[in-house]
């Protein structure tokens, strides 16, 4: 049984802008989803229509057996952090976190109950009496999680909580919302416009373009089999190289430049002549010298990561990026490219859809 | 650079002084004999009286019978200046949080007609106005003096301003804490305009203690008597052939200014404090 399900989900804005167009998801009890996509590709609008705080066009929301498309939030047995906390700026803390207790009729020394436990376990406790301009955003991010904890939910929504906080203490309360969520077993969306966050918080991802889902799975299927040209290109940085190409039989690839390239036989998901996109992860190609590899590579610029270095530069006149744990300076300029088989992506040059399996 | 922040501070004396004299001049002459006012004009020394015309201004009634003493006069005005700032902002957050978070049809339309009463104060239309409250039998009440002055654009515009300024995930939120339109008006919007509702206050209780002219048409019995009117009284005996009682007249004035003065200084407190704060 889905502890939350989507059904064919559009929303259509008044001013007729369609920012969902026909979502359908079904997530497990307990599961970790995070929604990724570029700005402005809908993953608010969906989770404000999970929360009840957008009215959907047409399909269906279920939460656990209910249908709650029609319910206002606060029926919906859900809770949601926000990108800017939305804490209430008079209340104390205490008050942020008891509020909704107390409007659902719970009793004073109930509320006190549930209040101290999430605050012990956000260690909020030496500030329950502090107002929220008087903590930190670190702090501040906690509190908000309180308040969506106290109320013991179905339901946890996220919209990009993480996005105000400097980069040290983003890492710091990524780990503690995925160590909070495991240890409540809470069902929960999380929405990012950030693909380390997506890869690292995530049990499944959905990638979202343009109001539609692009694909769904764990982290590790999305990146190693992107269904589209467009999940390729947004996971992973820097991101994968897209090389166009034309099929020559069932196993070569010639590239625009006129090279050829040998790939594992494709046998019936193509035809010859069919033009494709070749895709290889900057991390799944090496180096050697000119001649003694698959494809030609022109080396431009280099960009020094420490663990690793970037090499920028070109294939068959098309940008493209090599990460390489080794590399010394050379003279030339010319170099050669080889990388496993097995590890290349082959889309449609029109749809972008995956062709090889 | 230290010439120049003489010179700034040379301009602010002279402003302190030029606004402050006046009131200095009022007060000097209150403690003097009403007798020395008149022969020798106001004075810039304090005299022998005291604050006897002060006892007087409070306790007896110049220019009336025996019921509209400062005291009493005082206290309408208080009731005035307190009824009129609170009715103001209590009407205006409503129609501020009418027109801001709820669908109403035409609440464009609605909003200029509210703000369009800004081209009719009160001069425009007392006689109606009059006419209104006296039919209502609300003639020589304070309701009377108060009602006909409650709405206020401006009021509405400045707490309308501020709501727009308050982010839309508080209401959310409020939403997810199953907090209804009545809880999240009183347990957010209301604390959060704090500072807001202390500078209106401050604003419409001055003019509301000023009021002048509808008080005046309102009011025959002198149980409702303002100060304001009363000052005027004090002087008004001229007519009567008797000598104004100067000192007490000026003793009125000050005291009719104290209560203004102590509401600005008092509101500013909360209104700076709020702003420190930064509850934003
Ligand atoms: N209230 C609204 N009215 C009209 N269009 C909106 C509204 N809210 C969002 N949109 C549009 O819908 C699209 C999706 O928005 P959103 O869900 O906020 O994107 P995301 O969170 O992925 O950045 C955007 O193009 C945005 O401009
Ligand atoms: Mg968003």
């Amino acid at each position: 049984m889905g502890a939350l399900k989507l059904d064919n989900v559009v929303k259509t804005y008044a001013n007729g802008h369609q920012a969902m167009k026909g979502i359908s998801l079904d997530i497990n009890e307990g599961e970790f989803l995070v929604l990724v996509g570029p700005s402005g590709c809908g993953k608010s609008t969906t989770l404000r229509s999970i929360a009840g705080l957008e009215s959907i066009t047409s399909g269906e929301i279920h939460i656990a057996d209910e249908r709650v498309d029609e319910l206002p939030p606060a029926k919906r047995d859900i809770a949601m952090v926000f990108q800017n906390y939305a804490l209430y700026p008079h209340m104390t803390v205490y008050n942020n976190m008891a509020y909704g207790l107390k409007n659902r009729g719970y009793s004073a020394a109930d509320i006190a109950e549930k209040v101290n436990a999430a605050a012990k376990m956000l260690e909020l406790t030496d500030y329950l009496q502090r107002k929220p301009g008087q903590l930190s955003g670190g702090q501040r991010q906690r509190v908000a999680m309180g308040r969506a904890m106290v109320r013991q939910p179905k339901l946890f929504l996220f919209d990009e909580p993480l996005s105000n906080l400097d980069a040290s203490l983003r890492l710091q309360m990524r780990l503690e919302i995925k160590r909070l969520q495991r240890s409540l077993g809470t069902t929960s969306v999380f929405v990012t416009h950030d693909q380390v966050e997506a890869m690292t918080l995530a049990d499944r991802l959905v990638i979202m373009n343009k109001g539609e889902i692009e694909q769904v799975g764990t982290p590790k299927e999305v990146y190693h089999k992107p269904q589209t040209t467009f999940v390729a290109k947004f996971l992973g940085s820097p991101a994968m190289n897209l090389l166009p190409a034309t099929l020559v039989g069932k196993n070569q690839l010639k590239l625009d430049d006129g090279q050829l390239i040998a790939i594992p036989d494709q046998e019936d998901a193509v035809q010859d002549g069919q033009r494709l996109y070749l895709g290889l992860r900057p991390e799944n190609v090496s180096l050697t010298n000119e001649g003694n590899g698959l494809i030609n590579f022109v080396a431009k610029v280099s960009e020094e990561l420490g663990a690793t270095q970037l090499l920028h530069g070109e294939v068959a006149n098309t940008p493209f990026s090599l990460n390489l744990s080794q590399f010394d300076q050379h003279e030339t300029e010319h170099f050669s490219l080889t990388f496993d088989p097995q590890q290349i992506h082959l889309f449609d040059y029109e749809t972008g859809e995956r062709v090889n399996a | 650079m230290r010439q120049e922040k003489l010179f700034d501070h040379a301009i602010l004396w002279v402003g302190v002084v030029f606004l402050l004299f006046p009131v200095w001049l009022l007060f000097a002459s209150s403690t003097h004999t009403t007798e020395t006012i008149i022969k020798e004009g106001l004075q810039f020394l304090p005299g022998g009286e005291g604050f006897g015309a002060y006892a007087t201004a409070l306790t007896s009634s110049i220019g009336g019978t025996e019921i509209a003493t400062g005291l009493r006069m005082t206290i309408n005005s208080l009731i005035m200046g307190i009824g009129f700032a609170v009715g103001k902002i209590v009407i205006a957050m409503c129609a501020a949080y009418t027109l801001v978070y709820f669908r109403i049809p035409m609440a464009n339309f609605l909003f200029w007609i509210i703000f369009s009463t800004l081209l009719l104060p009160l001069e425009v239309r007392i006689v109606p106005s009059y006419e209104v409250v006296s039919q209502l039998g609300l003639l020589n009440s304070y309701t009377g003096l108060i009602l006909p002055l409650i709405a206020s654009a401006t009021a509405t515009f400045y707490f309308q301003q501020f709501f727009k300024t308050v982010p839309e995930e508080l209401l959310e939120a409020a939403q997810l804490d199953n907090a209804n339109a009545f809880k999240f008006f009183i347990d957010i919007l209301v604390p959060l305009s704090k500072t807001m509702m202390a500078a209106m206050f401050i604003i419409m209780f001055v003019v509301g203690w000023n009021q002048y002219l509808w008080p005046i048409m309102m009011t025959t019995e002198e149980a409702y008597y303002t100060i304001v009117m009363g000052i005027k009284n004090v002087l008004s005996v001229v007519r009567e052939g008797r000598i104004p009682e100067y000192n007490v007249a000026f003793a009125m004035i000050i005291l009719a200014m104290l209560p203004p003065v102590a509401v600005v200084i008092l509101f500013q407190r909360w209104f700076i404090q709020g702003l420190v704060e930064s509850e934003k």
